[in-house]
This record gives C-alpha cells, sequence and structure tokens, in this order.
C-alpha cells in the first residue's frame, strides 16, 4: 500500500455560525506521521474531520494526491478513521466489525478471513481468541486494538486517528504507541494523529503542526519545533519552558520574550565561567521524576524550573546556588496573549 | 440527506398539528357547522363561560386531577425514598411497571368488576382511586430515579457534618424536587385527560371534562353547547390548558435529563 | 438493619394501594371469568373464542392495530433519527417537544380536531377515517420510541461506516437499522396493544365500521350487561399484553445484558 499526500489550503470550516477551523493550510507528507497538537477547542478534530471528509469546509480545498477531494465523500476517500470514542458497531462482533469495510468492498469471504487475520495479528491480537468476541466484552486496550485494526485492514492510504489513546493508561498507552509507529512503517500509510498530549505528539510524529484557536501556529520536525519555537503559546505548549524576565537576563521586551528550557538551566555550587548569563537563586522544592528531578529555583520573586539527573541535585531546599544558562540555548520569541 | 430528513420532519410536525389548528379556528365561526366559514366571532367562548354543565365537569376534573395527582406523588415520594439506596430491582419496581404497560381499559374493566363486588359507590372516589392506580406508577418512575440520583450526594454531605434529617431536607428533597415537580405535572395531566378510567368507574352525575365533551361529541348538534363550534372552543381551551403544561413538563424533563447526563461525564 | 426496614416500611402506602386497586381487582376479574359463564368452568373463554361476533372483531381489531403501529412506526422513524442524530444539539430536545406535545392532548381532543380537519376533505366517519385516527393518535409515541431507538445508534457510528467506505444507504441498512431495530420493534407492540385496547377514536371516527376489542369490551359490560364475557376477553388481553410485552422486551434485555 501507498500513502497518499494530504494537502489543505486556506480551509474554513465550522458548525453554524461558529468559526472553527480560520484558513488553515498544511500539507501532509505522503508516508509519513504528522501529529496535530493543540488545546482542546483548538480545531484540531475539526481538521481531522474535514480531511475525512465528514466536515465540508465553508472554504478552502482540501487535495489528495494534488487531486480535489474536497467534495468527494467520506466513503470514497480510502481513508481509515480510529475515532476518539471508537465507534465500534455494538451490533457486530470483533470478526465482523473488521470485516466490514472489506465486505463493504466486496471482498470474497476466504480474502476477508485472511485480511481479518493479518490485521488482528498486526494489532496484537490472537484471531482465534478474539474474532469470535462482542465488543463490549473487551478491556478498552482491546477495544483500541480493534478500531485501529478495522480502520488498517483494507490498507487506506490515508489512516487518521483522533485521540485514539487519551482514556487509556500510561502502560497500555506506551505499547500502543509503540505498536501504531511500527504498523504505520509496515502499511507505509500517510498518518495524521490528533492529539492533545506534547509527549505522544513527540514520541510518534515524523512532523509536527501546532493549534491554536482554529489555526496551525507552527510546522515542523518535532525536535526542530522544540528548538525555535515561534511564540510564547508554542514555547509553553511543546515542552515546557521557563519564561525570563528581561531585567534577570537582560534580553527580551518589545513584544518579545526570552525562554529556556528546565534541562538547559544549570546549578552549581561554584560560581561557573563561560559564555553563561549568571545569577544567585535559593532552592525550593525538589520533585522526583524517576531518573531525573525537577528543582524550583527562586530569584527575585520570579520561580525558574530546572531538570537535572539525579546524581547531580545534591542540594536541598533553601540552598543558595548559582543558575547558569548558556545564551545559545535561550531563544527569544513573540510574546502571545494567553 | 439531511435537508430532506429536515423537511420531512417539519412536514410531519405540520400534520400533528394541523388538526388542532383547524379546531381553535373553527371556534372562532360564526357558524355553528366546520366546513362554512361565516366571520370571526367569541360567542362560542362566551356560551362556553356560561354553560354551567361544562364549569362543573371542569371543576370534577380539577378536584380529580388534583387528588389524584396530590395522592400519587405522595406515595411515590415515600416509596422512592425507602428504596433508593437499592441499587438493583426490587419489588418495588417491578410492582410498578405493569400498571405502565397493560392497556387501560383492561384496568378499568378489572377494577369495575371489583369494585362493583364490594359495593362500592361509584362517583368521584371510585374515578381517584382509578386514575390513582395507574398515576402512583408513573409518578414512581419519574420520582425514584431522581431519589437514586440525590443520595450519590448523601454521603458527601454526611461527611461534611450534616444529619440525616437535614441531610434529607437540604440535599436529597432539594435535589429531587426537579423529579417530584414532573411527577406532579405529569399525574395531573394524566388524570385530567383520561376518559376510560373515568367512563368505567364514574356514577351517576359526576361528570368530568373528557366524558362531558364524548357525550356532546357523540350527539353533536342537538343544542347550542354541542355544535360543532361550540365543541371546538371547549377543545380548544382544553388543548391549549394541556399543551402549556406538556411542554413546561417535557422541557423540565428534557433539562432534567441533560443535567443528569453531564452530571454522570463529569464523574466518568 | 432496623434502620433500613424502617426505611422500607415507607413503601407499604404505594405498595398496599396497587395490591388493593391493580393487582387485586386483576386477579379478581381472572378469578370471576373462569367462573362465571353460565355453562360451567371456562365457558365464558369458550364463547368468546368460538362465536364469530366475538373472535371476529378480535382478529379484525388486531390486523388494524397492527397496521396502525407498522405505519405510525415507520412515519415517526426518519424524523426521529433527524431529532436524535442529525439536527443541532440545541434543536433536538425542542423537536422532540414539538413531536410529542400533541400526545398529551386528549385523545378525544384530538380525534374531535381529526375528524374536523377529515370533514374539510371530505373524509366521514369510516374505516379510512379511524385508520388515520389511529395513526395520528399514536405517532408520538412512535416519535418517543424512535427517539429512543435512534439514541442507541448515534451518528459517529454512521460516519465510521462512511470512512470504512460504506454509502449512505448502506450505512442506514448495515448500522443504523440492525441497532434501532429491536427498539422500533418494542414501540410498535405497545402501539399494537394500546390500538388494539382503543375505544375513543374507532368510536369517533370509525362510524359502523368502528368496532375494537375496546368497543366490544365497552358493549359487553356497560351496555350490553356480559360480565361473563367482558372478563373472559379482559384476562385474556392481560396474558396477551404479558406476552407481548415480554417478547418485545427480551431482545432489547439480551442487548443491554451484552453491553
Amino acid at each position: 500500500m501507498t500513502g497518499a499526500s494530504v494537502t489543505l489550503e486556506e480551509v474554513e470550516a465550522g458548525y453554524g455560525s461558529e468559526a472553527v477551523l480560520k484558513g488553515v493550510s498544511l500539507a501532509f507528507p505522503r508516508g509519513r506521521v504528522t501529529a496535530v497538537i493543540g488545546p482542546s477547542g483548538c480545531g484540531k478534530t475539526t481538521l481531522l474531520r474535514v480531511v475525512a471528509g465528514l466536515v465540508q469546509p465553508r472554504r478552502g480545498r482540501v487535495l489528495f494526491d494534488g487531486r480535489d477531494y474536497t467534495r468527494v465523500p467520506p466513503e470514497r476517500r480510502n481513508v481509515g478513521v480510529v475515532f476518539q470514542d471508537l465507534a465500534l458497531f455494538p451490533h457486530m462482533t470483533v470478526y465482523d466489525n473488521i470485516a466490514f469495510p472489506l465486505r463493504i468492498r466486496g471482498y470474497s469471504e476466504g480474502e476477508v478471513r485472511r485480511r481479518v487475520k493479518w490485521a488482528l495479528e498486526l494489532v496484537g491480537l490472537e484471531p482465534s481468541l478474539f474474532a469470535g468476541r462482542s465488543v463490549s466484552s473487551l478491556s478498552g486496550g482491546q477495544q483500541q486494538r480493534v478500531a485501529i485494526a478495522r480502520a488498517i485492514v483494507y490498507e487506506p492510504s490515508v489512516l487518521l486517528l483522533d485521540e485514539p489513546l487519551s482514556h487509556l493508561d500510561l502502560k497500555i498507552r506506551q505499547r500502543l504507541l509503540e505498536e501504531l509507529r511500527r504498523i504505520q512503517r509496515e502499511t507505509g500509510a500517510t498518518m495524521i494523529y490528533v492529539t492533545h498530549d506534547q509527549w505522544e505528539a513527540m514520541e510518534l510524529g515524523d512532523y509536527v503542526a501546532i493549534m491554536r484557536d482554529g489555526r496551525v501556529v507552527q510546522w515542523g520536525e518535532p525536535e526542530e519545533v522544540y528548538d525555535n519555537p515561534v511564540d510564547e503559546f508554542v514555547a509553553t505548549f511543546f515542552g515546557d519552558a521557563n519564561l525570563l524576565p528581561s531585567k534577570l537576563v537582560g534580553l527580551g521586551g518589545n513584544g518579545l520574550v526570552a525562554v529556556v528550557r528546565p534541562e538547559d538551566v544549570e546549578v552549581a555550587r561554584d560560581k561557573p565561567g563561560g559564555d553563561y548569563i549568571v545569577f544567585e537563586a535559593t532552592v525550593g522544592d525538589k520533585v522526583f521524576h524517576g531518573g531525573q528531578v525537577k528543582v524550583t529555583l527562586r530569584v527575585d520573586g520570579v520561580e525558574l524550573r530546572a531538570l537535572m539527573p539525579r546524581r547531580k541535585a545534591s542540594f536541598t531546599a533553601g540552598d543558595r546556588v548559582y543558575v547558569a544558562i548558556s545564551k545559545e540555548r535561550i531563544r527569544l520569541v513573540r510574546r502571545s496573549n494567553t | 440527506m439531511r435537508r430532506l430528513l429536515a423537511i420531512y420532519t417539519i412536514i410531519l410536525a405540520m400534520l400533528l398539528y394541523a388538526p388542532i389548528l383547524v379546531m381553535a379556528i373553527q371556534s372562532f365561526n360564526k357558524s355553528p357547522y366546520i366546513g362554512s366559514w361565516e366571520g370571526f366571532t367569541l360567542t362560542w367562548y362566551k356560551v362556553l363561560a356560561s354553560d354551567e354543565e361544562a364549569v362543573q365537569a371542569l371543576l370534577n376534573s380539577l378536584y380529580v386531577a388534583a387528588a389524584s395527582s396530590g395522592l400519587s406523588v405522595g406515595m411515590a415520594l415515600l416509596a422512592g425514598m425507602a428504596v433508593r439506596r437499592r441499587r438493583s430491582l426490587t419489588l418495588v419496581d417491578l410492582l410498578t411497571y405493569p400498571p405502565l404497560v397493560l392497556p387501560e381499559i383492561v384496568e378499568a374493566v378489572s377494577l369495575l368488576l371489583f369494585l362493583a363486588a364490594l359495593g362500592a359507590p361509584f362517583g368521584a372516589l371510585t374515578v381517584i382511586i382509578g386514575h390513582t392506580a395507574f398515576n402512583v406508577a408513573y409518578a414512581y418512575i419519574v420520582v425514584a430515579p431522581s431519589l437514586k440520583e440525590a443520595t450519590r450526594y448523601e454521603e458527601a454531605a454526611r461527611t461534611l457534618g450534616a444529619s440525616p434529617l437535614r441531610v434529607a431536607a437540604t440535599i436529597t428533597l432539594r435535589l429531587a424536587a426537579p423529579g417530584l415537580v414532573s411527577a406532579a405535572m405529569l399525574t395531573l395531566l394524566l388524570s385530567f385527560t383520561d376518559f376510560i378510567k373515568t367512563l368505567f368507574t364514574t356514577g351517576p352525575g359526576f361528570e368530568t371534562l373528557p366524558l362531558l365533551l364524548w357525550n356532546r361529541a357523540r350527539r353533536p348538534g342537538l343544542r347550542l353547547e354541542s355544535s360543532h363550534s361550540a365543541l371546538a372552543a371547549l377543545a380548544t381551551v382544553m388543548t391549549l390548558a394541556t399543551l402549556l403544561v406538556a411542554a413546561a413538563y417535557t422541557m423540565v424533563a428534557i433539562r432534567r435529563g441533560a443535567s443528569l447526563e453531564r452530571g454522570n461525564t463529569i464523574q466518568r | 438493619m432496623t434502620g433500613s426496614l424502617a426505611a422500607l416500611l415507607l413503601a407499604t402506602p404505594m405498595i398496599l394501594f396497587l395490591l388493593a386497586f391493580f393487582y387485586a381487582p386483576l386477579a379478581y376479574a381472572v378469578a370471576y371469568s373462569v367462573e362465571a359463564g353460565g355453562g360451567g368452568l371456562l365457558s365464558a373463554y369458550i364463547e368468546v373464542l368460538t362465536r364469530p361476533e366475538y373472535y371476529g372483531v378480535v382478529a379484525a381489531s388486531a390486523v388494524n392495530a397492527l397496521i396502525a403501529a407498522g405505519i405510525s412506526t415507520l412515519l415517526a422513524a426518519p424524523a426521529a433519527y433527524y431529532a436524535t442524530n442529525m439536527a443541532s444539539p440545541r434543536m433536538r430536545p425542542l423537536i422532540l417537544v414539538v413531536l410529542v406535545a400533541p400526545f398529551w392532548v386528549d385523545v378525544l381532543l384530538r380525534s374531535l380536531s381529526l375528524k374536523a380537519i377529515l370533514y374539510l376533505v371530505d373524509v366521514r366517519e369510516g374505516y379510512l377515517a379511524m385508520m388515520l385516527g389511529l395513526v395520528y393518535e399514536y405517532l408520538p409515541i412512535a416519535v418517543i420510541t424512535g427517539y429512543v431507538a435512534f439514541s442507541g445508534a448515534p451518528q459517529r457510528l454512521v460516519e465510521a461506516a462512511r470512512t470504512l467506505g460504506a454509502t449512505p444507504l448502506q450505512a442506514l441498512i448495515s448500522v443504523l437499522l440492525p441497532i434501532a431495530a429491536p427498539w422500533l420493534a418494542a414501540g410498535a407492540v405497545i402501539i399494537f396493544l394500546m390500538a388494539l385496547t382503543d375505544y375513543v377514536v374507532p368510536g369517533l371516527l370509525g362510524g359502523t365500521q368502528g368496532f375494537t376489542v375496546g368497543t366490544l369490551l365497552y358493549y359487553l359490560i356497560l351496555s350490553g350487561d356480559r360480565w361473563d364475557l367482558g372478563s373472559a376477553l379482559t384476562s385474556l388481553l392481560t396474558i396477551a399484553t404479558v406476552a407481548g410485552t415480554a417478547v418485545a422486551f427480551k431482545r432489547i434485555y439480551e442487548v443491554a445484558a451484552r453491553a
């Protein structure tokens, strides 16, 4: 199967008088994973529904491999959708759910059987155990897998996932995320993954598109976006960021604000040399994060967060320490009205 | 598809209301007969207002409805309080379902045979008993869920230091109040518009509004009060009254349903 | 434990009332019917079931009720679907209220109104008027059951089917109807039972053809003084109702139990 590239051109969409997408232009490259991420209500689900053909844009175009698909109904787009609430058919067994798109396409029963088995194995469900079960008898994670199997069994060229893992617990989430990655590689589908979880987006996306209030504010590879956020919103939403007051670092102002990632905030007992901005601070809370420790630092009524390996965090609350931030690691970004 | 269904729904609604509308228009017709429009008049409403028989029937109907509704909601509230903490179906629940599904005429005939065997005096009292026999079941299925729902907050109130009596008064009953109001409206409506049960359980001289309407409609045109237009005036007044109560009831019920749904979503 | 026992006492007024004025009369009617006939035990039943003027009415009435239940369910279904799944969320309750409110208006009033409008289009009392009356009367109930039915088959599932390749028609046939069908059928059974025993509509609109089980009962009990036959017929209806609703809701219970 080969994926299709999907392009949105100046898409505006909404429900009733309410505009949800306010002019979105975005390209989803063929065979790659794009994570669409944003706070709730930013329009990311609507964007996905526009690609699926479930919402007609008021303006703009939707292109699949360069062809105008704006008016093509969902059943002729060859997309696979995993809905947020899964939308498994309650009156069908696991087998019939997954066979549904194949039967609609007129596959022979032998072929249906072969493919359903393939899809179940791909999502890690043993066919002989699960095929005959009713969907309501499955656990959340199993239902999730069935929904994914149903969406990939006919090898759609575009796979759309709407926060599919949001109501699963961390461990299953981690496993399914890895499997989604593997499935995408094996099938070669273009994947659009909508989420509000920045970690999911970073882990899964070849690209991320960050949305806010009906618009895409930044698009790029995750590392690039992480390292060079365009504004304060992206900096604080995609990863954690400290906002540095201009009086402290002598940067920013004029609609710009200096930001630095917590892992780039270094803490030392002795004053370090080099090309650093250095100031004194008091250690506040220390929060244990497994292998790492998040330390709160207070300076002039401002709080900064620093993330460091556990073995380096040998100080305790109340200690006076030096904070050092490499000038290279500071980014000046546009202030956002939050 | 969507537009087609919208148009269909609108047409269906229009068909549902067209007869009622025609009836309302007829009540302002100078001619006593349907089919010939002779101009606008309020005569038939004046006839109605000075129609002592109709006024008496209205009073009877209101009396029966108020008594049956009060009895029903009262008994349903007590029963609902009794079982509000039970998760599974109780005997009380099971007892209330058959009155909801059994055809009314079956109930009515059985009650008539039974009351006759007991030698009961047929009249207002037997009508009230007859209405309450189905009303109490309707009241219960409306009241009991709202009490059950309110119970969810009782434990929280107890941990916050309220005594059981105070909890019942300020939390349980307060939260169940919309359910009680719906139940009262529903039972008032059911009783006020009931015909079959009343027909079989009333005695000589006790006539409710539906019975009066039936008797006149079966023999139209014999008197001024039973002419098409006079009947239309009476029907219009009754329809308007019931539609108002019904709309209010449905709105309360839906809002309650919606807020319950919201509550559940939040809990999940 | 005594506390909860005392609490249960609160339920006694309702229980006693239902036992005295709902269950006891039903039991009495059955007992009465068994021995009331002139020719010994169950003779009333034998007469009702063998004399064509009785079972004929029951059969004809059943056919009419079935037609009315079917037509009103079919007519209401598209509107119920629109109200549950297609209209904007804010409009949904409003549409339901508008379609259901007429149900609360007394059957008498609505039959009378319908009679008036039918008079205008020159449809007089008779079979057609009665059938129209039955459909008109039970349409709001069909809307309610349709609303319940289609709430269980949300638009999301149709959308899912569409993205999986189904045309709107295929989605309707393979997803929507199978999920909604048990509820629609249960609604039709309820309407059937109500139409079967309707008294008002045939009385006002049926003219000389307006005979149902309801009218038959009225004549047997209130004018004909054949209480033996009336009670037998009543008892048969009770059994039919219990059986009918049990069958109708069995499927739903099964579905609910699976979920």
